[in-house]
């Protein structure tokens, strides 16, 4: 039990620098823990995405390309298809024949039924129209075709296949045209545009997708699903060059473009599919799975957050308690230093004192053996020795307090109220509480009356009772000082909500030299001291355990009523005082 | 009865003189020894009823002295009267059979109180010297504990 008040600044604790610390590593060791536990996380997840993507993209390029590869069969079959036509026409018959309005008209109602052509004519080698059969006889009849270039191609190949074009009916179409083998005359048709449009068309590419033709100067062949109005060269020239790689489809953008080429690579089928369509299932598995991740990292977080916490407060609780050890133990070394000195500075007085007051012995003895009548003052020297061993014994009182022996002295009973004796010790204390966390609430009965009691013993005794208490609660607690008046005595109580007192150690507390603290922090002596100096006060002492926890301790006084004035001089006072006459 | 044959044993010349005159007045013989080996001779040489004792000697502390004197002299008693006064030392003190624990500055009352207190113990005779090894040394010696603490004299 500690004798002094210790009273440490926080400076010397380092509390606040502290704090700083333990937050800078609880921020250190959550980012850790958190970068530990989610960091992988994110990297099978961006593994596990690009390797679904690339299948899902694997799938869909194969998708592609088979879409390509029997749309381009499609399309080369059907022209193959309307150009064999033509060709076997242009075979088994001739100019003669076919050059005769009715007789091409009746060919045509033959084969027209299948709607793949919408229009046939017969041009000889001059150019000339020479008959024509299909909706457009009003401007197409009698016209020349010896200037254009498709008839002069077609004179020279034998077998033509026209890109989109206007020509003289001002209405895009294709042509199909086969020359006989001595290029003596020529069948024309114009494809059904509709029907070829839907052969592109009818690909199955998907939602945000495309499908059409091109020729080698970006013109579409057919609509574009998109309402493009055409590419431009340079996207032309890439389209060409995926075409010739022929490294399957090629990924630009959003985008995933199969290329093939038709018409013996006069023009360009291209598929163009929108990936946010294709791989939309893919990409909404992603993002759940991203959400997924964000969650767990999120739970990670705050659970890394709560145990770092709880661990790190630990940590600090038992930094700060060693901390406290430490700054104890020095405190105790320094006054044991002090009380070194102090009792050091004792012990030499007290051999001056005890030879001044039995010099004044001695001369009070040889007054005996003078002639009362002719000494003259013998009053004045009785009195004057009197006084110089009334104020040895006073001497003495300090020496022996300063050595731990404390002597009641009358001298300083005076009236006092206790709740201001109470203010004071815990004024002394507050620091050090404040430091360990430890609140003091007061509870001070408003009009107490004085007691007669001296008023800095009785402060020793409390600033032993408040030191206990907080070596009790350690960390973190409340002290409840409250006075009360219980007439005829006033009382003073100290409630801590530290562990309490065992029942073993119930009995034994106020024993000299008994203590249940480690070596060298307490004597065994605060509480003994406590109580002989309570008794001597004419009051007791006692103490309890709470029903809520923690310990109380009862200080009670009586108050000074003229019955008690006169007989409640306390034992252990009339003892002290009859010390030494 | 004999008077009480009393050593004081203290290196303040001054203490031992005043105390000296004024026991003799009250008829106890008084002789002072100013170390500790000083007070061994004086003891070898003439039986004493008692000792008072100082804690702090020129050549040797007090508890030694009164080990010597316990194991020579069993039947002598001792009072310690020191300034040098601790815990400690006390109960040191008692435990090695001093019959008090006293503290300066003490009052020539009490002081004599214990004395003459002392004198009448039954184990108090003077036939202690050269019986050393006898049964005495078994007694219980006269064994006041008062625990210093209370400060107060009874």
């Amino acid at each position: 039990m500690k004798m002094y008040a210790a009273t440490i600044p926080a400076e010397v604790l380092h509390l606040k620098p502290r704090h700083l610390y333990y937050a800078r590593q609880k921020q250190l060791f959550v980012l850790v823990f958190l970068a530990v536990a989610v960091v992988p996380l994110f990297c099978i997840n961006w593994y596990a995405s690009h390797y679904y993507e690339n299948s899902w993209l694997k799938k869909t390029s194969a998708e592609l390309t088979g879409i390509a590869e029997s749309r381009r069969e499609i399309v080369d079959r059907f022209l193959a298809a309307q150009e064999n036509q033509l060709a076997g026409l242009v075979a088994f018959g001739s100019l003669e024949t076919l050059g005769r309005q009715k007789e091409l008209e009746r060919l045509f109602a033959g084969f027209k039924r299948d709607g793949a052509i919408t229009d046939l004519g017969v041009i000889d080698r001059e150019g000339n129209h020479r008959a024509y059969v299909g909706p457009y006889s009003q401007e197409l009849a009698g016209k020349n075709y010896a200037d254009t270039p498709w008839f002069h191609e077609a004179m020279g190949s034998g077998r033509y296949i026209s890109d989109i074009f206007s020509g003289y009916r001002k209405v895009p179409h294709v042509i199909v045209a086969v020359a006989d083998p001595e290029r003596t005359w020529l069948l024309r048709a114009t494809i059904n545009s509709e029907l070829f449009n839907a052969l592109v068309a009818s690909a199955n590419v998907g939602e945000g997708g495309d499908a059409f033709i091109i020729n080698t100067k970006g013109e579409l062949q057919t609509p574009s699903r998109q309402n493009r109005d055409g590419l431009k060269n340079e996207q032309v020239a890439k389209l060409t060059a995926v075409a010739n790689e022929d490294r399957g489809p090629q990924r630009v953008g959003n985008h995933l473009y199969a290329v093939t080429p038709l018409k013996g690579g006069d023009w360009l089928l291209v598929l163009e599919t929108d990936l946010r369509t294709a791989l939309a299932d893919f990409y909404q598995a992603r993002h759940f799975g991203l959400l997924l991740i964000l969650a767990a990292s999120a739970v990670i977080f705050v659970v890394a957050a709560l145990v770092i916490n709880s661990m790190m407060n630990r940590i600090a609780k038992a930094d700060q308690q060693r901390m406290t050890l430490t700054n104890n133990v020095r405190h105790v070394e320094k006054m044991a230093l002090v009380g070194r000195l102090a009792a050091s500075v004792a012990h030499e007085i007290n051999n001056p004192l005890q030879i001044i007051t039995d010099q004044a012995g001695w001369i009070n003895e040889l007054l005996d053996d003078e002639d009362k009548e002719r000494v003259a003052n013998l009053g004045e020297y009785r009195s004057s020795l009197a006084r110089i061993r009334a104020q040895v014994k006073r001497a003495g009182a300090i020496t022996h307090r300063l050595l731990g022996f404390s002597r009641l002295r009358d001298e300083e009973w005076s009236a006092t109220d206790l709740n201001r004796a109470a203010e004071e010790t815990i004024a002394l204390l507050e620091n050090e509480a404040k430091n360990h966390h430890i609140t003091i609430r007061r509870s001070y009965a408003p009009t107490l009356p004085p007691v007669r009691t001296d008023a800095s013993q009785l402060q020793q005794v409390f600033l032993n009772i408040l030191n206990n208490a907080m070596d009790a609660i350690g960390q973190n607690g409340v002290i409840e000082v409250v006075t009360r008046l219980a007439d005829p005595q006033v009382a003073i109580e100290f409630r801590d909500n530290g562990p309490g007192l065992p029942p073993a150690v119930m009995g034994r507390i106020f024993d000299s030299f008994f203590t249940t603290k480690q070596k060298g922090k307490g004597t065994g002596l605060g509480l003994s001291i406590s109580q002989h100096i309570v008794e001597r006060l004419g009051g007791t002492i006692h103490a309890a355990n709470r029903e809520e926890g923690g310990s109380v301790f009862t200080v009670a006084l009586p108050l000074p009523t003229a019955h008690a004035q006169a007989n409640h001089l306390p034992k252990m006072l009339q003892q002290t005082m009859a010390v030494g006459r | 009865m004999n008077p009480l044959r009393l050593l004081i044993v203290d290196d303040e010349a001054d203490f031992v003189e005043s105390l000296t005159k004024r026991l003799r007045r009250r008829g106890i013989a008084c002789d002072g020894a100013g170390c500790g080996t000083e007070a061994l001779a004086r003891l070898a040489a003439a039986p004493y009823d008692v000792v008072l004792l100082d804690m702090l000697l020129p050549d040797t502390n007090g508890n030694e002295v009164l080990r010597a004197i316990k194991a020579q002299w069993p039947t002598t008693q001792v009072i310690i009267l020191t300034g040098h006064a601790s815990v400690e030392a006390g109960r040191e003190s008692l435990t090695r059979g001093a019959a008090e624990y006293l503290m300066k500055p003490l009052e020539m009352e009490t002081l004599f109180d214990k004395l003459t207190a002392h004198r009448g113990r039954p184990n108090g005779s003077r036939d202690s010297k050269g019986t050393s090894t006898g049964g005495r040394t078994d007694e219980e010696p006269f064994f006041s504990f008062q625990p210093i603490m209370e400060g107060t004299h009874q």
